[in-house]
């Protein structure tokens, strides 16, 4: 029987001058290789749970474990664990692609050789290859997401997380993107990742998490085989009024 | 920990180098600051040193004080010097009074004689016949 890479128990985040909590007793288990999407509104807080359980928030209450290892424990070994992907795009904009795969890649502890193949492999598979030199300043939207992607897979993470990875992008990085989480789950990796695109989670997902006020409503397991259904029992499960 | 620092370093540089504004803002601007802060500082200094005082100068002494004070003046280099001729004290100060001079200097007349004289007393005070050993 597996044991959860990832458990959290009695999550809350309580924001200074909030009226409500932005978690509020989430719990969660997620099991090797499964590609788990965490699907919610706007406001919902599921940026706050993911950047709670990469080890960038502290939670108010509740815990988290990767691997067994408490976050707030020893977060230095957890981050060597996982590899995430910020809603924001992380990239240095006046260096090259390649010089911030460098810099990232050597910040986890890649070096020389191993991080040159490493870096090439992934650009390769993106197809940013033959535009590593360039400075990503000059680069579309699409093409910042693809190497933000690749800087978390850099030292190849049991465990990615992605906060909405696809958003503002075109067709074709989408698909890029989309086809490179699919084939590194294939390989074991377990995948993590927020949105607010219900087909793609039922495209990409082995589960899904419905969050609400901070807490988990609903799961749908295998979307895939409801394929059409996802929006329905969204918005039974999170309701139909309008959010800020 | 090293390495991790090491390349902080290296794409601090690296961002540097290719921000103008930013090595502008680093280098050039104290640079600027400094050559403005020292022509603006210089100015007053030299405008100071440049001004010239118009004294008007009556010897009525003659003798060796008047002739030491005029040539202090002329060695200040800060006084235009303008010889009174045979104005008299009341003129000197008039032509100070209409602003025509700033300063009126006048060497009374004796003052040499009266330098000396006490200056011998001093000296008959300090090594003559009366202090001797």
């Amino acid at each position: 029987m597996s044991v959860p890479v990832i458990r959290v128990q009695g999550l809350v985040k309580h924001y200074r001058n909030a009226d409500a909590p932005a978690v509020n007793g989430m719990d969660l288990e997620v099991m090797p290789g499964e590609f788990l999407g965490l699907l919610g509104p706007n406001g919902a807080g599921k940026t706050t749970i993911i950047s709670i359980i990469t080890g960038v928030r502290q939670p108010t209450s509740g815990t988290v474990s990767i691997q067994g290892i408490p976050i707030t424990r020893d977060a230095h070994e957890v981050h060597r664990i996982i590899g995430y992907v910020p809603q924001d795009i992380a990239l240095y904009e006046a260096l090259t692609a390649r010089e911030n795969l460098t810099f990232f890649g050597e910040l986890v502890g890649l070096s020389g050789q191993r991080l040159r193949q490493r870096s090439d492999e992934l650009l390769e598979r993106t197809g940013l290859l033959a535009r590593a030199g360039e400075r990503v300043k000059d680069w579309s939207g699409g093409m910042k997401r693809r190497l933000n992607l690749i800087v978390a897979l850099l030292h190849e993470p049991a465990i990615l997380f992605l906060d909405e990875p696809t958003v503002g992008i075109d067709v074709q990085s989408r698909a890029a993107i989309w086809e490179l989480l699919h084939e590194i789950n294939a390989t074991g990796t377990t995948v993590v990742y927020t949105s607010h695109h219900l087909e793609e989670a039922e495209r990409l997902c082995s589960r899904v998490v419905i969050i609400d006020n901070g807490r988990a409503v609903g799961e749908v397991s295998d979307p895939q085989a409801h394929k059409g259904h996802l929006e329905e029992t969204f918005l039974r499960m999170t309701g139909r009024g309008l959010r800020d | 920990m090293l390495r991790r620092i090491i390349a902080h370093i290296r794409k601090e540089l690296l961002l540097l180098v290719r921000d103008r504004a930013g090595l502008a803002l680093l280098y050039v601007m104290p640079i600027v600051l400094v050559s403005i802060m020292a022509v603006v500082q210089d100015a007053p200094f030299r405008d100071f040193a440049d001004k010239q005082v118009k004294v008007l100068f009556r010897d009525l002494d003659g003798g060796v004080v008047g002739e030491k004070v005029r040539a202090g003046m002329d060695i200040a280099g800060s006084c235009t010097i303008t010889d009174a001729g045979t104005l008299s004290e009341e003129g000197i100060k008039e032509e100070v009074r209409k602003g025509h001079h700033q300063v009126a200097v006048i060497v009374p007349a004796g003052a040499s004689k009266v330098l000396l004289d006490r200056s011998a007393h001093a000296m008959d005070g300090l090594f003559g016949p009366d202090h001797r050993g």
